[in-house]
């Protein structure tokens, strides 16, 4: 039977959350883009 | 709707790719309009719009402000699945990925939008575009694989305020980072 792996939203937030300091250590302005636009698509999440 | 077996495969694919582009789509609109009207303005002022927005927006979300932000108030019909099973969850996830076809029930991406708007160049507007389009789309990949019912969604309602701050301040070290990295102020 293969493994379902469920994805809890605290965990995907702090998933989310952590990619900001590794992208805002490491300096590099696309990633920071990009993880500051998933956190505000995953924000939205709640309206479905 | 997101619950339905339809979901599984290639529509949920189809989905992925139309919110991913649609999130660019809004935010290339955004960078040309805001390539005019931030020409005349010094960077360190466009740098404060975006801080003002985003203390705005944080007080809002923690109840401290009220006041409306512009949202389209009405659901994505139905009708768009008449396009068949890829086309249509494509048009679907492209309408949510813009931002501006549905409610929009956090601050959030108003304050990546003037951030875009203001401070933005194309790839890194794509960026964040691309970004807004893959949040939503973890939404719809772990609520699918979480049960068979709407388990997500109630695990998302039971920790609503946590996740109002992860999300937060996940959003706030990115655009202090921008900022910071940007060399301005």
């Amino acid at each position: 039977m293969p493994i379902r792996l469920r994805w809890h939203p605290l965990t995907i937030a702090v998933l989310i959350g952590s990619a900001a300091c590794v992208a805002a250590g490491a300096g590099l302005p696309p990633a920071l883009w990009l993880v500051m636009g998933a956190a505000a698509g995953f924000a939205t999440s709640g309206s479905t | 709707m997101l619950s339905s077996p339809v979901w599984r495969g290639s529509p949920a694919f189809a989905f992925y790719a139309g919110l991913l582009a649609g999130g660019a789509i809004t935010t290339t609109v955004l960078v040309v309009v805001g390539s005019l009207v931030r020409a005349p303005i010094p960077p360190p002022v466009r740098w404060a719009v975006v801080g003002m927005a985003l203390t705005a927006v944080l007080l809002r979300q923690f109840g401290v402000l009220s006041f409306t932000l512009p949202e389209n108030r009405r659901l994505v019909p139905e009708t768009v699945f008449r396009l068949g099973r890829r086309l249509g969850p494509l048009q679907f996830g492209l309408e949510m990925g813009t931002g501006a076809r549905t409610y929009l029930p956090s601050g959030l991406p108003y304050v990546g939008a003037v951030a875009v708007l203001m401070t933005a160049n194309l790839p890194l507007a794509l960026c964040a575009g691309a970004g807004f389009g893959l949040g939503r789309a973890l939404m719809t990949a772990s609520s699918l694989r979480y049960d068979e019912g709407d388990g997500w969604v109630q695990e998302w309602r039971d920790h609503v305020r946590t996740l109002t701050v992860v999300t937060g301040a996940a959003f706030m070290v990115s655009l202090l980072a921008i900022m910071l990295w940007s060399g301005t102020p």
